[in-house]
């Protein structure tokens, strides 16, 4: 997914200025701005695109409701960041954690022993979906904001509040679970027929 | 400054992430070259990473965003402008303000009448050889003793003379004063100076949040 860096700073600046003013059209252009970062944190913690989507406006409303409390201490995309992953943690606490949300949150599997040589790429695509899903809501958050969104550590630790200590044991704990439960995939060759990577690589 | 390969493996992850500040960062890509089961592990981080990536998420196009940030507008609901720099006027500190200093007198009036109540007490136990006296006699036998009396009517006299109040008084006064009264007097100005501390912490509280 294509990182939310922007060329102009102060074009946002000013954006955040005219929000804070209550221009309702400046904030629409800030959120199509930070569009994909919000679909994309709520869509990988749910496995939901419709959910996402419903949890990203939720997010939003929320960000232009506390927008005059916004000083500026951090980055809008930190600060965003906060609101986007405490409305989508709530939901998921929301659920009954005993029962999965809908049939797209997947619980944890063995990995397959199935021949993954013939793995058709969409199967591929919901081994990963399925082992990122089965993380640990907490572990999940950090992985997904380092991983699909580029943040820093201490953006993160930002994010979600917690120390830069935290954020690396988190993504460390992560990371092993994802390595057992992806073993069979990252043992195929990336490049030859049978194997994954054809352009996902270049999406970071 | 040597480090260990102990060391640097748990930097891996940081250095994967370009994390490490830039001396760390030399030294980690030399030790990469040359140890085989760094480079082997590095590799193995970059390699979930990107195969992470094959999941995308669907539908994510520039068009998709245009028109959930369209929908986005006509849903938020109306929020006046706010100011950075409005001067707040008189009439906006002075209800406040008038409710501090008006909490911290009556905080002072509960304050000195649970004082009073205490010292009333206080002399109480040394009042005359009354049921208030006999009842703690009762529990402390020792008082019974040759001597103990003298020595708490002297202590009466005393704190008597220091309140300013009779040490005359008759018996079942005295009663009333240390078995109503006076407990009733510290307890409600008690309950006054908590409730009182309580309103002007959240009071301090707010004030901080709105500024």
């Amino acid at each position: 997914m294509a990182q939310d860096t922007h060329p102009d700073p102060n074009g946002e600046a000013i954006l955040l200025a005219r929000s804070r003013a209550g221009d309702k059209e400046a904030f629409g252009m800030l959120a199509q701005r930070y569009c994909s970062f919000a679909v994309g944190v709520a869509y990988r913690m749910t496995g939901n695109s419709q959910l996402a989507e419903d949890l990203a406006q939720e997010a939003f409303i929320k960000a232009w409701r506390k927008l005059p409390q916004f000083r500026g201490d951090c980055s809008f995309r930190v600060w965003l960041g906060r609101i986007v992953t405490n409305t989508t943690l709530d939901y998921l606490r929301r659920q009954n954690p005993e029962q999965p949300l809908d049939e797209t949150l997947l619980p944890a599997g063995p990995a397959e022993e199935a021949p993954l040589r013939h793995l058709e790429r969409e199967e591929m695509r919901q081994l990963v979906r399925q082992a990122v899903l089965s993380l640990p809501a907490q572990c999940r958050v950090a992985l997904i904001l380092r991983e699909y969104e580029g943040l820093s550590y201490r953006e993160i630790a930002e994010t979600l509040d917690i120390p830069m200590g935290t954020v690396m044991s988190r993504l460390h704990y992560a990371r092993q679970l994802l390595r057992e439960r992806l073993a069979p995939l990252l043992e195929l060759p990336e490049h030859s027929a049978g194997g994954w990577r054809e352009d996902a690589s270049d999406a970071r | 400054m040597q480090v260990t390969h102990d060391e640097l493996v748990s930097l891996l992850a940081a250095f994967a992430d370009g994390e490490l500040e830039p001396r760390r960062r030399m030294l980690m890509e030399e030790h990469v070259r040359q140890c085989a089961e760094c480079a082997r592990r590095l590799e193995e981080l970059r390699r979930l990473s990107r195969a992470l990536h094959i999941w995308e998420v669907p539908g994510a196009t520039a068009e998709r965003a245009r028109a959930l940030s369209s929908a986005l507008v006509q849903m938020l609901p109306h929020r006046p402008a706010v100011s950075h720099f409005r001067r707040p006027s008189w009439i906006t500190w002075a209800f406040p303000a008038g409710l501090v200093v008006w909490g911290a007198l009556v905080e002072a009036a509960a304050v000195l009448t649970m004082a009073f109540g205490l010292a009333v007490m206080a002399a109480g136990l040394f009042a005359p050889a009354n049921a208030w006296l006999s009842w703690l006699a009762g529990i402390f036998p020792s008082l019974n003793a040759p001597g103990w009396l003298e020595t708490i009517q002297g202590l009466r006299d005393l704190g008597c003379q220091v309140l300013g109040i009779s040490s005359t008084l008759p018996a079942s006064l005295w009663d009333w004063l240390m078995s109503f009264l006076m407990p009733t007097i510290v307890f409600v100005s008690l309950l006054a100076v908590v409730c009182l501390g309580m309103w002007g912490w959240f009071g301090v509280q707010m004030a901080r949040r709105q500024l």
